[in-house]
């Protein structure tokens, strides 16, 4: 039967490390259907970010598949993009170039007019000509959103986006991102973000997935069951939070 | 001694008084200073900096500790981005340095970098870190749709929508 969706099937990951071999994941399956907000936490080292890599085909699994809608995930595709910690624009390109970089495959005409439209979209309607040099960490990112999501992805990756802002400017973030996935109006069906911060990953996801200590292998599948948007100061967020934070510690 | 007649702005980003105002209506519109630079585990003077912005834009009002959401504070909360910029765009073009600097822009309809910034410090507007000051009047200018800016050649040039303002 074709699945129309994201399925990981036995993904082991190990690596050889000065004549020894890493299990850096192993066994790890779950599935991710469509409108499914899923956040991947673990303690350091558990494999998250080696685990979306994977997904978004940067990275093979030594032993396991990886399925996007019925086919093995390979090599990179413009339909599974990811945003970076560390944002990952190019300093001598504008913001402009920077998001048109995802749609080489695209002529000059299309680039242009999907790269502003996107621009626009995340908030950076005047800064196309701007380098990266003259913007905040939180403009930053919102190029880097820009050039995730301009190829209109199934899937958007995120790996610990928020983390190299101030609090407040991910906050900000956190939630322009929730209701533009919410609003339902645009692409991408579905969120995986990977987050050292479980307050953030039960505040934005509607699954999370807890991975062991090396190596990671899943520990528990949480439904988060709150309506978004959600409110911190609910004591069920905070039944989720130490939830988790119990299977962790 | 000259007597200077403006400060810029605080040191605040635009994310940042978004996040703030964001917070504060999370906790019903008012919440306790001190508190929320526990629970954001932020200095008391870098949240006080974003205060201050909030404050100058009419978005927050601080009384007896707390800082509590205007009524433009809680629009800010309900809208898109674009009613955001519209919210910005309304008190940033009211306040000084970007009524001063509109006027410098508006004379051609653009201005170089440096023609802003000593048109400004005629004003006797104290402008320490230009780095600093050009990434926040970029960001705000910017977000709010009052300019764009060109990076190469360093000219800020009207945006339509600020004529609207």
């Amino acid at each position: 039967m074709a699945s129309y969706g994201l399925d990981l099937k036995d993904v082991c990951k190990r690596y050889p490390v000065e004549g020894n071999v890493i299990v850096a994941l192993e066994d790890v399956s779950f599935s991710i259907r469509k409108r499914e907000s899923v956040a991947l936490v673990g303690p350091s080292g558990c494999g998250k970010t080696t685990l979306i890599r994977m997904v978004c085909g940067l990275e093979q699994p030594t032993s396991g598949k990886i399925m996007f809608e019925g086919k093995e995930v390979r090599e990179p595709t413009s339909r599974i993009m990811m945003v970076f910690q560390s944002f990952a624009i190019f300093p001598w390109k504008t913001v402009q170039e920077n998001v048109e970089l995802a749609l080489m495959d695209k002529s000059e005409k299309e680039r242009k007019a999907i790269a502003t439209k996107y621009i626009d979209l995340v908030g950076l309607d005047g800064f196309e000509n701007s380098y990266p040099r003259e913007l905040s960490g939180g403009m930053k990112q919102r190029v880097g959103m820009a050039r995730a999501i301009s190829s209109e992805p199934d899937i958007l990756v995120l790996d610990e986006p928020f983390s190299a802002l101030d609090a407040l400017t991910a906050n900000n973030l956190r939630n322009e991102v929730i209701r533009f996935y919410l609003s339902k109006k645009h692409k991408p069906d579905v969120l995986l973000m990977v987050t050292h911060s479980i307050d953030e990953a039960v505040y934005m996801s509607s699954r999370v997935i807890v991975l062991s200590r090396r190596p990671g292998h899943i520990v528990a599948d949480i439904k988060i069951d709150l309506p978004f948007p959600r409110d911190k100061r609910d004591p069920k967020f905070y039944g989720y939070v130490d939830q988790i934070t119990s299977l962790i510690t | 001694m000259v007597k200077h007649k403006m400060l810029p702005f605080p040191d605040a980003n635009v994310g940042e008084v978004l996040g703030l105002v964001e917070i504060v209506y999370a906790y019903k519109g008012k919440v306790r200073v001190s508190f929320l630079a526990e629970e954001l585990r932020m200095d008391l003077d870098e949240l006080n900096d974003v205060i201050e912005m909030a404050k100058i834009l009419s978005l927050v009002r601080v009384k007896e500790g707390s800082v509590e959401l205007t009524i433009y504070g809680e629009s800010l909360n309900l809208g898109t981005i674009d009613d955001k910029k519209r919210v910005l765009r309304k008190n940033l073009v009211k306040i000084e340095p970007f009524k001063s600097i509109l006027a410098i822009i508006k004379k051609d309809g653009h201005a170089h970098q440096e023609d802003i910034i000593r048109g400004l410090r005629e004003k006797k507007v104290v402008i320490e870190d230009e780095a600093r000051f050009h990434k926040l009047l970029l960001a705000w200018g910017g977000y709010a749709e009052i300019f764009e800016y060109d990076g190469s050649k360093r000219v800020f040039t009207m945006m339509a929508a600020s004529h609207q303002a």
